[in-house]
């Protein structure tokens, strides 16, 4: 007999009998599979919260196996009454089952909690991301060496590309889903993480623009911004052109203001506007099909500046890093450089060349810390 | 074909050989013959791709489920897993991982629209969906012979007008377990030798031009006659008979 007995706590949704008062309370499976399941309590040891989105939080844990592993619990919960789990965790597992490359974040293991409708994924743990480290270098006045900033962009394009040739778009690029690990064998090593968003492309049995609104705004391409209903991997490219920007500079490259979300149009204008600052507006020469988006009449409307990307930056303008970055943040998404042709770009050719490590030592960052700083008792 | 099916979770490891099939529902057989076994084991395909269409649902979505289905009762058995139970949670999870989301709700309200004694809930399909996540091992993206069909149609000479009529033979071959075993390429060249005897054309010289091993082709072409043969011959959509056969398992947890 396949039975748990599980403690009774405040996130529990079962659709079992009620806890009663602080007992324990036999669940009996609906259906009587032949998996032997391990709680995930009894395989991982949990630290603290590290991090929390709106599928739920992530724990730092140690793998019991293997007392000096650290891993990163990512906790799902159904979110709406009925919904069973989010099409986010599908894609995170769905994904991630079949992705491998040494720079996407790797799924190891998949727990279930049945009874609480309760499902964990298991990562390596990477004690940095780029929008804690792009955060120390603003805060100090300091910013990445040449080597690193071109370790980092290499081994973000090496991971998307192999997505792209995959047939698979992240749609969700920006500094804090760009993991960097720490001290150990894979020490400044870029792991693309959250797949929440991510699609196949080939042949979706539903559009891509069906899924609504796609890349937190201040990464968000033109095409996307201006309505396009068929927009491409580009949207990926364009992303990590303003990461790029951002670990030059260590201010974000695009800050635009997000409207309220209630405000029915799409349209964005303070991103728009933010984005025509640096790189000028775009013309129907530069982007033949920009008239044919829903949004191109707005856009063509608003003020006109001139290109001053390279003085935003503050990298010459004709240095092969502008030459890269001018082409990754291109407006014509048929026009933008694609992963393959990035990773073959001069820019990483020249020294400094491109490292696995892309840290220099010692490591100055500092280590992730708890959510409200205290060590908290694992409340399932 | 996607260029990534090679190194799949589908091609690594979920496919199978024959003997493995043949382990299929374990505790089942000691209630049902093999030919009582296959008969119930195949007219749940045809709930699933019922349930589908009246779903709404796209092809695409619908095999998928049925994969899940044959994946799941691999090492599960219809007496410890209600199979209808199990067959609405394939699709309810298929249609969230293929992007074309149904409600839960409207799953257990459509099969009981369906299937008048079906009495299982909204919330058994959510906590069932948990438990097909697990015995998938959460591998859940699956590869289908549809989207290389028009290439390979176009190549042999048929007629394009012949695609409804292999298309259909690839919605056939859900109800075999030729999912399990070939690679969908394959499934899809096989549904192509298989109709073109219907058809009456030969394309031996084109097949044998291709790098394929063509004993895998004649073999999936076979599973499909033998389904077709065994269709008609065990009248797989008398239901009386099915419910004489579902009765004689003693189902845990039958609503």
């Amino acid at each position: 007999m396949n039975t748990h007995n599980q403690s009774s706590n405040q996130n529990g949704g079962g659709s079992g009998g009620g806890g009663g008062g602080g007992g324990s309370s036999t669940f009996s499976p609906i259906v009587l599979t032949s998996t032997y399941r391990l709680d995930v309590q009894e395989k991982y040891t949990f630290s603290y919260e590290i991090g929390s989105g709106t599928y739920g939080m992530v724990y730092k844990a140690d793998d019991k196996k293997r007392p000096n592993n650290k891993v990163a619990v990512k906790k799902f919960r159904s979110t709406k009454e009925g919904e069973g789990l989010s099409l986010t965790a599908y894609r995170e597992i769905g994904l991630l089952k079949e992705l491998s490359n040494e720079n996407i974040v790797k799924l190891l293991d998949v727990c279930l909690n049945p009874k609480d409708k309760l499902l964990y994924l298991i990562f390596d743990y990477a004690e940095f991301d780029l929008f804690g480290i792009i955060k120390y270098h603003r805060e100090n006045g300091s910013h990445f060496s040449d080597a690193t900033i071109k370790s980092l962009i290499w081994q973000v394009l090496n991971g998307i590309h192999y997505l792209h040739s995959n047939w698979v778009i992240h749609r969700d690029l920006k500094p804090s889903n760009i993991l960097v690990m720490g001290e150990g064998k894979e020490c400044g090593t870029v792991k693309i993480g959250d797949f929440g968003l991510a699609r196949i492309f080939q042949s979706p049995l539903k559009p891509l623009n069906e899924n609504g609104v796609v890349v937190t705004i201040w990464y968000r391409s033109p095409e996307l911004l201006l309505g396009s209903k068929h927009y491409t991997r580009a949207v990926d490219i364009w992303a990590i052109g303003c990461i790029f920007a951002e670990l030059i500079t260590t201010k974000p490259l695009f800050p635009g203001k997000e409207k309220d979300p209630k405000i029915p149009s799409l349209f964005q204008d303070d991103q728009v506007e933010k984005i025509i600052r640096v790189l000028g507006k775009p013309t129907l020469d530069m982007w033949p099909d920009i008239k044919h988006l829903p949004e191109w009449k707005r856009l063509s409307s608003m003020e006109a500046f001139p290109n001053s990307l390279a003085k935003c930056v503050g990298i010459d303008e004709n240095s092969q890093a502008y030459d890269l970055l001018s082409k990754m943040i291109l407006y014509d998404p048929s026009k933008r450089i694609t992963a393959s042709e990035a990773l073959d770009h001069p820019y990483f050719k020249e020294l400094p060349l491109p490292l696995p490590n892309a840290f220099s030592k010692p490591i100055p960052y500092p280590p992730r810390l708890p959510i409200n700083k205290k060590k908290r008792e694992f409340d399932d | 074909m996607a260029a990534n099916f090679w190194e799949s979770s589908h091609c690594t490891e979920w496919l199978l050989d024959r003997n493995k099939i043949e382990e299929s529902n374990p505790k089942d057989k000691q209630y049902l013959t093999p030919i009582e076994l296959k008969k119930l084991r195949t007219h749940y395909c045809f709930v699933i791709q019922n349930l589908g269409n009246a779903l709404k649902l796209r092809q695409r979505a619908i095999s998928t489920a049925i994969v899940y289905f044959k994946r799941f009762y691999l090492k599960n058995s219809f007496v410890d897993c209600e199979p209808r139970l199990v067959a609405v949670t394939c699709l309810y999870l298929s249609s969230k991982v293929e992007e074309c989301i149904t409600q839960a709700k409207k799953c257990a309200a459509k099969m009981k629209e369906i299937d008048h004694s079906f009495n299982y809930l909204m919330n058994d399909i959510l906590e069932c969906e948990f438990f097909v996540l697990e015995e998938l091992d959460f591998c859940l993206i699956i590869y289908h012979p549809y989207k290389s069909l028009p290439f390979y149609l176009q190549s042999s000479g048929l007629d394009p007008a012949s695609i409804e009529i292999i298309w259909g033979i690839v919605n056939d071959s859900y109800r075999t377990d030729v999912c399990l075993l070939y690679p969908p390429f394959v499934v899809g060249l096989g549904c192509i030798l298989l109709g073109s005897y219907l058809l009456k054309k030969d394309i031996k010289q084109w097949l044998s031009e291709l790098n394929v091993e063509m004993k895998d082709i004649w073999e999936v072409s076979k599973d499909l006659i033998d389904y077709y043969e065994f269709e008609k011959q065990q009248s797989l959509q008398n239901q009386s008979e099915l419910d004489l056969l579902y009765n004689k398992l003693p189902i845990r947890n039958k609503k």
